[in-house]
């Protein structure tokens, strides 16, 4: 791949650390959900 | 089976067939057989992902562990999301842009063609018997719990799944994987369905998790810090992590899924599709274990599942006489369980519950120990549950949608480890070290027949592995000795321009001796052992990397 298709590449989608942050955040809640609903029947 | 049933599955098996062999035209040349022309939708790429990683064994053990342990096992998965994140950082961009057809390729670049040699056969060794044990472990449960020949089983699901891998190429892989996860999908709703139908009329979901919770069977997260404990929140995070890293991003059978992507975005957002799916999945899957457990609450269970080895005891006195234990202990646990369900204030009631379901238990403790004595090993039955719930309870039509549901996890995973096998031979190998300039249909012949020959060395191992049990764990835990160690030799290639070829070399081959010795000389939980073997890998190969540069300062490193 040449460097000007990839900097079309990049350009293509410039917030990729906001969807890896989301992804962060999302499995941190999911685990704290797994967390507080395994609590409220044990 | 009832006729709607093996109607079921047939119609499964020819549309599966039908559908990889017609992608066949699309696989004329040799970047298109192994890497569809690098053309294919991120949302295909990241079902294949999933429907790769979920092998018929882990769609019925994991109900069967759910069962037996409740739900902890989840922690396993918590690690995943954040190795996505890291791998769409790092080996997504790092592997789609160098072009190469296998990971192992783009070691050579980095390093030498001894490092890429020596990971590539390790992949084929460990990936080549793991195929035949993907393929034996299924067969053998159908061929138990259903009275099947076992040789039959392994031919059908062994060799459909090689004619459309072999014909189809990497297109087929994955287009067959996104039906397959549609029949998986639906039958895991459908099962949820039937089970929850089945409960006692006065007894409500939130009661059911209520009674589950009681047993022990709700625990989802253990935050203690015990690395004896094979699933606890820190192994999970940081071992869970390191093998998913491990798997996802130095297993052919994966690096293959992203580099068929459109493009590196397409690439990336499949990954992420698993960091979304696969722990809401992975919960769905164990909840229906759980609500099988519920079930059986008020529904006696057998006092073994595995039918074999109830049968070498059951016509023994002391058996007879823990049967008829276990009946009483029944009758008293699901009295209680029915107290607890309609009980205003559950206090007593719960208390209650818990004695009788260990006076259960001890039954079956007692009756697992009276196997182990008649066969010489631990009694381990949690992956006949979920296939014995369904053959006993499940409705026509449902038996039929969750057997084509085994067979379509177990294909999806088989063809994709083949399409990973064939390209590793072929191009590590063959192309690079036997005939390097060759025409593209003479490479796509090759290819083929490399497809189809480690489709029936699979079904060999199958047969093999059948019969000999302590197989299947020697072939895991070669992998588990590989895989961190392999992910440390990538690290060492992405992460640090120091590194030199026979430090990635060695090192590796450290990293395996040390995993090796800390599973024999140590207990703890498997999920460390890609954390060993990593850090070994880079700290050796670092530190012979360094001392091989002092000794060679005309080594310009790269």
């Amino acid at each position: 791949m040449n460097e000007s298709t990839q900097r079309d590449e990049e350009r293509e989608y410039p917030h990729w650390n906001r969807v890896y942050i989301t992804v962060i955040i999302y499995t941190i809640c999911l685990i704290i959900g797994l967390w507080l609903f395994s609590r409220m029947f044990q | 089976m009832h006729w709607l049933d093996w109607a079921i599955v047939a119609a499964y098996l020819i549309y599966i067939v039908y559908d990889g062999l017609r992608l066949t035209k699309k696989s004329n040349e040799v970047e298109g057989y192994f890497l569809a022309n690098r053309s294919l939708p991120w949302w295909a790429v990241g079902l294949s992902v999933i429907a790769t990683q979920l092998s018929a064994i882990t769609l019925v053990g994991t109900t069967g562990q759910a069962y037996a342990d409740g739900m902890r096992f989840i922690q396993f998965y918590f690690g995943l999301p954040f190795a996505m994140v890291i791998l769409c950082m790092t080996a997504v961009p790092f592997f789609y842009r160098a072009k190469v057809y296998t990971a192992y390729e783009y070691l050579e670049r980095r390093f030498d063609a001894k490092t890429r040699a020596l990971t590539s056969f390790f992949f084929l060794i460990s990936r080549g018997l793991a195929c035949g044990v993907i393929v034996a472990a299924p067969s053998v449960i159908l061929s138990i719990v259903f009275g099947w020949n076992e040789l039959a089983t392994v031919l059908v699901m062994g060799l459909s799944t090689t004619l459309y891998t072999m014909f189809g190429g990497v297109q087929a892989v994955t287009w067959t994987d996104v039906k397959q996860m549609v029949v998986i999908f639906v039958g895991l709703g459908v099962i949820l369905f039937v089970i929850v139908g089945q409960f006692p009329d006065s007894v409500s979901i939130g009661e059911a998790v209520s009674l589950a919770g009681a047993a022990g069977r709700m625990k989802t997260v253990d935050a203690s810090f015990n690395a004896n404990e094979t699933y606890t929140l820190w192994s999970g995070l940081i071992g869970g992590m390191f093998l998913a890293l491990s798997y996802f991003g130095c297993d052919q059978s994966q690096v293959q899924r992203f580099l068929t992507a459109r493009s590196v975005s397409e690439g990336r957002t499949s990954l992420l599709m698993s960091a979304f799916v696969k722990i809401p999945m992975q919960v769905l899957i164990l909840f229906i274990g759980v609500m099988v457990f519920v079930f059986y609450q008020f529904v006696q269970p057998p006092l073994i599942f595995k039918s074999d080895d109830r049968a070498r005891v059951e016509q023994r006195a002391e058996y007879q006489r823990l049967n008829a234990e276990y009946a009483q202990a029944f009758d008293a646990r699901r009295q209680a369980a029915r107290d607890f369900a309609d009980a205003a204030d559950q206090g007593d009631a719960r208390q209650s519950f818990i004695a009788a379901s260990d006076r259960m238990n001890d039954v079956r403790k007692r009756a697992s120990d009276l196997v182990k004595n008649e066969t010489g090993k631990p009694l381990n039955d949690v992956n006949y549950v979920f296939p014995t719930f369904v053959t006993t309870y499940a409705p026509a039509g449902v038996i039929g949608l969750i057997i084509a549901a085994i067979f379509a996890a177990a294909m999806s995973s088989i063809s994709a480890e083949l399409a990973a096998l064939s390209t590793a031979t072929v191009m590590d190998f063959y192309r690079r070290h036997f005939r390097a300039e060759a025409p593209d249909a003479h490479y796509l012949m090759v290819s083929k027949l490399a497809t189809g020959f480690w489709g029936l060395f699979a079904c060999g191992v199958a047969l093999y592995a059948g019969r000999l049990g302590s197989l299947i764990e020697v072939v895991n835990k070669f992998g588990s000795y590989f895989y961190g160690s392999l992910l440390g030799v990538f690290a060492l290639a992405i992460g640090t321009r120091r590194a030199t070829g026979n430090g990635a070399f060695f090192g590796l081959l450290a990293g395996m001796v040390s995993v090796a010795l800390v599973a024999r000389y140590s207990k703890i939980s498997f999920l460390w052992y890609n954390v060993v073997g990593c850090v070994v890998v880079v700290a050796v190969g670092m530190l012979l990397s360094l001392l091989g540069k002092k000794s060679n300062p005309f080594d310009k490193g790269h």
